[in-house]
């Protein structure tokens, strides 16, 4: 066995003793039962006890390497862009409501600022856990915490200036693409120094003692790339537009970034519930294949009704269909590793985040997807209201709660956060979760009806809007509670970070 | 399975694009008229992709403009382009206009977009398949049209 296996399987195994050890005080050894979500309320409501904010022995003990510090800023940065994205997507919703409302920032300004913030803030977030887990992958320091730190602040000031640019009206007019192409190419230019700092760290490591983690984000950093860059010009053909468009919208959220989620997944599930690396990997190879064969003819889901030739139809649907397949895989490889997991593991937030991410994975994006992907239905729900729904579940539903998983699980590591309030982060999650469906479903009772009525009966479409008013009003209530959840990461950091600066001399011994 | 996987991802790849291919290179040499590509520049420059979609893609708060050139005539859209009517459900904001000068590109770039073979999307109405999607009296999400044409 090389160096790098058994130095990662010792730190794992002292990370199961640490995680068996773990959360003995917080709900008592009579919650045995396998219906561990059952206790969930429980967990919320039980008194706090004293050293619940005190470090746990994990959290003390970790990072192993002192690289994966750089994960810190990451993380944070990814709570304070959600905490943002639910401001805008409240204004929107209420303005929705209220159409004279009368807001700073003109709606189709608002709702370009909040698509394009639904990426980049998961981004950010997904390339902290990956930071973090990398040196662990690659049994070494990251190549250049430098770079890093480098790559965070240029991601950060092309999301602020991208964000600026939209509020002030340059848009470049392209959905998911509207921010100004100099301010995506910064974008660009960090996504390629990340991939340089990922590649580099491996660079002891021979190719067959690669995991299958780290040639996931590999793959799936530079397929994020190659398929980004085209997207910046402009393309005098409507048609070609919108073909090349979705290579960022649908490649890089169901290709590119599922790849490096499915590779995120199996270092946290390990060191969530300490189940083998070998049980997860076999599966996971299987999904990775499936993520890589499917995903990149999927996008012809996409190419339907835009003008290309018909066989996108026969593709579209054949591999949009297909993709629920690895979405199968990765929860069954999720279900692998519950099924070792103590119940205080189960308990957990980062665990509770990262189930919740398994599920609205295979109902928003897998389940849902399906539905809308056969050419005989996507006829009448494509450009409804279904779409959106579709959207949110499988966006934030996937990618958000699996950074707050990363961000529960990190944060506390840093000095600033170490006093993360756990607490307050599972009403987050509750809060999140009930928003979702709130919304989710409202979303969907408005599109059905909105097919019903403007499709089959062929009404005006304002009035089919103003009919399906009071449904929207409901999403509108989620989209309060979903916002209020959505807040709470950030608030949790801000005041955590601002308690540990008032106690700064008697910690600074620690 | 490193390999069968590096396999999987070059063959995926490369049918992908094959098939990119085959899709861009004829429509690609297809000349598009000035006019039509300043239109396009005006449509986005306006982030109307905001609140309309074309082929469906877009937001979803006003009327998808793939055909509208053919529910409505080019006086009708010129006015409205230009004069700005309030737009339903809202009773006081009026619609965004664009300049004398670019309204013409911009009904040419709604023309072409009507030219495209979108393989029969949006779908007529099934159930009362005579009645046309914009009503007779008001456009696409108007309340009213204003009296008076635009210029340009």
């Amino acid at each position: 066995m090389s160096d790098r296996g058994q130095g990662q399987r010792q730190g794992h195994s002292q990370k199961q003793d640490r995680v068996q050890k773990q959360g003995q005080s917080l709900l008592g050894k009579a919650l045995t039962s396998p219906m561990w979500v059952v206790a969930l309320p429980f967990r919320l409501f039980q008194p706090a006890s004293d050293d619940e904010h005190q470090d746990s022995p994990r959290d003390r003990e970790r990072p192993l390497y002192g690289s994966q510090r750089v994960a810190y800023p990451f993380c944070a940065g990814a709570l304070f862009f959600l905490a943002i994205q639910v401001i805008l997507a409240s204004g929107a919703s209420v303005e929705f409501m209220f159409p004279d409302l009368r807001l700073p920032i003109p709606f189709n300004l608002g709702r370009s600022m909040h698509v394009n913030l639904a990426i980049f803030w998961p981004v950010l977030g997904v390339m902290g856990g990956v930071y973090y887990v990398l040196p662990e992958e690659a049994d070494a320091e990251i190549h250049s915490p430098f770079l890093a730190h480098a790559h965070f602040w240029l991601m950060v000031a092309a999301i602020v200036l991208a964000q600026a640019g939209l509020a002030l009206g340059f848009t470049v007019g392209r959905e998911y693409l509207e921010a100004p192409t100099v301010f995506k190419a910064m974008f660009a230019l960090a996504i390629i120094v990340f991939l340089y700092n990922v590649i580099r760290t491996f660079k002891n490591t021979k190719f067959g003692e690669l995991s299958g983690t780290a040639i996931a984000f590999v793959l799936g950093v530079g397929t994020a790339v190659a398929f980004y860059i085209p997207t910046f010009l402009f393309y005098q053909n409507i048609v070609v537009d919108e073909f090349v468009k979705f290579w960022t919208v649908h490649i890089w959220v169901e290709g590119s970034f599922e790849l490096v989620i499915a590779g995120l997944l199996v270092p946290f599930l390990i060191a969530l519930t300490g189940v083998q690396r070998e049980r997860l990997e076999k599966w996971f190879f299987l999904e990775v294949c499936l993520v890589v064969a499917t995903a990149f003819l999927a996008v012809g889901h996409h190419y339907f009704w835009i003008g290309t030739p018909l066989f996108w139809q026969g593709v579209g649907a054949t591999f949009g269909a297909l993709q629920a397949v690895p979405i199968l895989f990765l929860v069954w490889t999720a279900y692998s590793a519950t099924q070792r997991a103590q119940l205080e593991d189960k308990l957990a937030l980062p665990f509770l985040f990262l189930m919740s991410a398994v599920f609205w994975n295979l109902v928003g994006a897998g389940l849902y997807g399906l539905a809308l992907t056969f050419p005989v239905i996507n006829l009448y729900t494509h450009g409804t209201i279904l779409t959106s729904a579709h959207a949110h579940l499988a966006l934030f539903g996937t990618y958000g709660f699996i950074v707050l998983a990363f961000a529960y699980y990190i944060l506390p590591g840093w000095h600033l956060t170490q006093n993360l309030n756990q607490r307050w982060g599972l009403v987050a999650l509750v809060l999140l979760n009930i928003g979702l469906v709130v919304m989710g479903g409202a979303l969907t009772v408005a599109g059905i009806l909105q097919v019903y009525l403007w499709r089959l009966l062929g009404m005006d479409f304002i009035t089919v809007r103003q009919l399906v008013s009071p449904v929207m009003a409901v999403r509108t209530l989620g989209a309060v509670v979903f916002a209020a959840g959505g807040l709470i990461p950030w608030t949790n950091v801000l005041l955590c970070a601002a308690a540990f600066l008032r106690r700064k001399p008697h910690l600074q011994s620690r | 399975m490193r390999v069968l996987l590096l396999v999987v991802l070059a063959l995926s790849l490369a049918v992908f694009t094959v098939l990119a291919f085959i899709t861009i290179q004829p429509i690609a040499v297809m000349p598009v008229p000035e006019s039509v590509v300043r239109g396009k520049r005006v449509w986005q420059e306006h982030g109307c992709v905001g609140c309309h979609t074309i082929f469906g893609n877009g937001a979803y708060v006003a009327p998808d403009l793939t055909n509208v050139s053919e529910a409505r005539d080019r006086a009708w859209l010129r006015r409205f382009l230009t004069d700005g009517p309030i737009m339903r459900p809202s009773t006081t904001k009026p619609h965004p206009t664009v300049s004398p000068a670019q309204v013409g590109d911009v009904l040419n770039f709604l023309e072409h977009l009507s030219s495209i073979d979108t393989a029969a999307w949006p779908p007529r109405p099934i159930i009362s398949p005579d009645e046309d999607v914009v009503s007779e009296e008001n456009g696409p999400g108007v309340e009213a049209m204003p009296e008076g044409g635009g210029g340009g």
